[in-house]
């Protein structure tokens, strides 16, 4: 792990699987979404995500629409994917 | 829920005697963390534009150059970032937001409330009154060099009465609005004021 | 059987939840790193690269959680996570610092379906790694030991110097065993007589290293986001396919 101070550098979406576990019950980072920006299929484990520190914020790596974004807040979860198309889990994650 | 084990030894940061200057829940640091929300825009200063809208409607619309040749500004504030980290007597320079709307003709702001938008599609939201009276600029200088990019430059809102998240990195356009419309983070559950000194991280505080 | 009897006969896979790891055993692996061997009632098991989220709760109530790769074997009794510490770091002083057998903290987990790779996953396996990026390939290094697997497997493994080197004589240990050769690259310093490799990672190294691109072997790259995006982007323009190359970068999550 480095300094930990520079979050101007994505990290890979798979870093955000305990926040999705929180939601989801299946493994999530192995899901595939569809973006609807350009329509670019993409794991959820190799999708760029921002701004860690405050929510994850998961942006297309073609065309930079942000396909999802979760927070943690003391009131519960959020969970915002207006960017995606569509999220696909294969049966035997399931 | 039963509470959850407790690790003997730990303690965490900034938990021992506070100064007067820093916030509840805030700790000091002394290097200056990055957090963004999406990859760090490629600084285009021939192509940037920066404006003023009431509602859709445009009432003033600034080129670099016309944007640097407007009164500058030079503050020492205090930031404070709701993921806890606090910095004190940070440098900045650039355009105060009374600056901007004297500058478009504007005795007084266009709406009660503004709609901040960036680069990359980040926006926060804020009361008019926040960003009057010198409480706001649209910041161009750090520390007497010109913004960082992974910082917010060209330019980036500096609202330092308020949590950093509302100090908008890269900002294009400030929109003012009659009802007060929720930001990127505000969306998802973060405060829509965000008082550091009433710890008002997340809505409902 | 209508959905829900299925559901009930076979209840699928459960949100994850915080469970109490207590500390067993603690390794010193070099001045900065210490992995953890932990007990953990209820684990049920993981895939080599998946990591842990561990939480430190203080007497006051104050919580700090960061993330960090499993290190051992899923055929290993016993889970181990290795940290390095990081100065003014807030959770790793404490993992790789303060704590001793009997200390107690909350872990969830195992987490991450995308940085995985199981033995009877066919193709040779190319490694890279900088730094802590090391742990979760070494689980996958180690899971192979496990399982008998005679896939050929090549480690890429950038450190500072020589005593830098985490799991040094165990890698030592397995790159004398057939289809298994470890590479060093040491950036800052390097011994009398070394005769690896002395400078940053880059497309040369990769290319001389790595399987050929015919080969398409399965690769995965973990590290400081820097070295990650470097080796991700020189073996695309060497020609691996990006759909073969996992990364898994080390960012703000760790501290």
């Amino acid at each position: 792990m480095d300094d930990g101070k520079n979050g101007a550098m994505p990290l890979d979406g798979n870093a955000e699987g305990g926040l999705l576990g929180e939601l989801f019950a299946p493994e999530m980072t192995a899901a595939e979404i569809t973006c609807d920006g350009c329509g670019a299929v993409a794991e959820v484990g190799a999708i760029h995500v921002y701004g860690t520190a405050m929510g994850a914020v998961f942006r297309c790596a073609h065309c930079d629409t942000v396909v999802m974004r979760l927070t943690h807040t003391p009131a519960g979860l959020f969970l915002d994917m207006r960017g995606a198309r569509r999220l696909f889990v294969a049966s035997p994650e399931l | 829920m039963s509470d959850p084990p407790v690790s003997r030894g730990f303690r965490g940061r900034g938990r021992g005697a506070q100064s007067a200057r820093i916030p509840p829940g805030q700790h000091l640091v002394s290097d200056f963390p990055i957090l963004s929300a999406g990859p760090t825009p490629e600084p285009d200063l021939t192509g940037w534009r920066f404006a003023i809208e009431e509602g859709q409607s445009p009432i003033g619309r600034w080129n670099w150059h016309e944007f640097e040749a407007l009164p500058q500004t030079e503050v020492t504030v205090d930031i404070h970032c709701v993921t806890t980290w606090s910095k004190l007597d940070t440098h900045w320079r650039g355009v105060s937001i009374d600056t901007l709307l004297e500058a478009a003709g504007l005795a007084e702001p266009p709406g009660p409330f503004v709609l901040v938008h960036c680069d990359g599609g980040y926006t926060t939201n804020l009361p008019s009154e926040d960003i009057l009276d010198g409480k706001a600029m649209i910041a161009t200088r750090f520390e007497d060099e010109p913004l960082d990019p992974e910082h917010g430059g060209p330019a980036r809102l500096l609202v330092p009465h308020l949590y950093f998240w509302k100090s908008a990195k890269w900002v294009r356009k400030l929109q003012f609005l009659d009802h007060d419309q929720r930001g990127f983070w505000e969306e998802l559950g973060y405060h829509s004021y965000g008082d550091p000194w009433r710890e008002q991280r997340y809505d409902g505080d | 059987m209508t959905a829900i009897e299925r559901a009930v006969a076979a209840p699928g896979p459960k949100r994850l939840q915080w469970m109490t790891a207590n500390v067993r055993e603690v390794i010193e692996e070099t001045s900065r790193v210490r992995s953890l061997v932990l007990d953990v009632p209820g684990w049920c098991g993981h895939r080599a690269g998946q990591h842990v989220d561990v939480r430190l709760t203080g007497e006051d109530g104050y919580q700090a959680q960061r993330s960090y790769s499993i290190a051992s074997a899923p055929e290993t009794p016993g889970l181990v996570i290795t940290v390095e510490r990081i100065i003014e770091g807030e959770v790793s002083p404490y993992l790789a610092g303060e704590v001793r057998p009997g200390d107690r903290f909350e872990l969830r987990g195992p987490i991450g379906g995308y940085f995985v790779w199981t033995a009877p996953l066919d193709g040779h396996l190319f490694l890279v790694a900088g730094g802590s990026g090391i742990v979760p390939l070494m689980a996958m290094l180690r899971h192979r030991a496990a399982v008998n697997s005679d896939t050929p497997a090549t480690l890429l493994y950038s450190s500072r110097t020589v005593e830098d080197i985490i799991y040094r004589a165990e890698l030592q240990s397995l790159d004398r065993q057939a289809n298994i050769k470890i590479v060093h690259t040491l950036t800052r310093m390097q011994p009398a007589g070394w005769s690896g490799f002395s400078r940053r990672i880059d497309r040369a190294m990769l290319e001389a290293t790595c399987f050929p691109v015919a080969v398409r072997p399965r690769i995965f790259v973990c590290g400081p986001t820097p070295l990650v995006e470097i080796a991700a982007r020189a073996l695309r323009d060497i020609g691996h396919l990006q759909n073969l190359i996992k990364t898994e970068r080390f960012g703000p999550t760790g501290g």
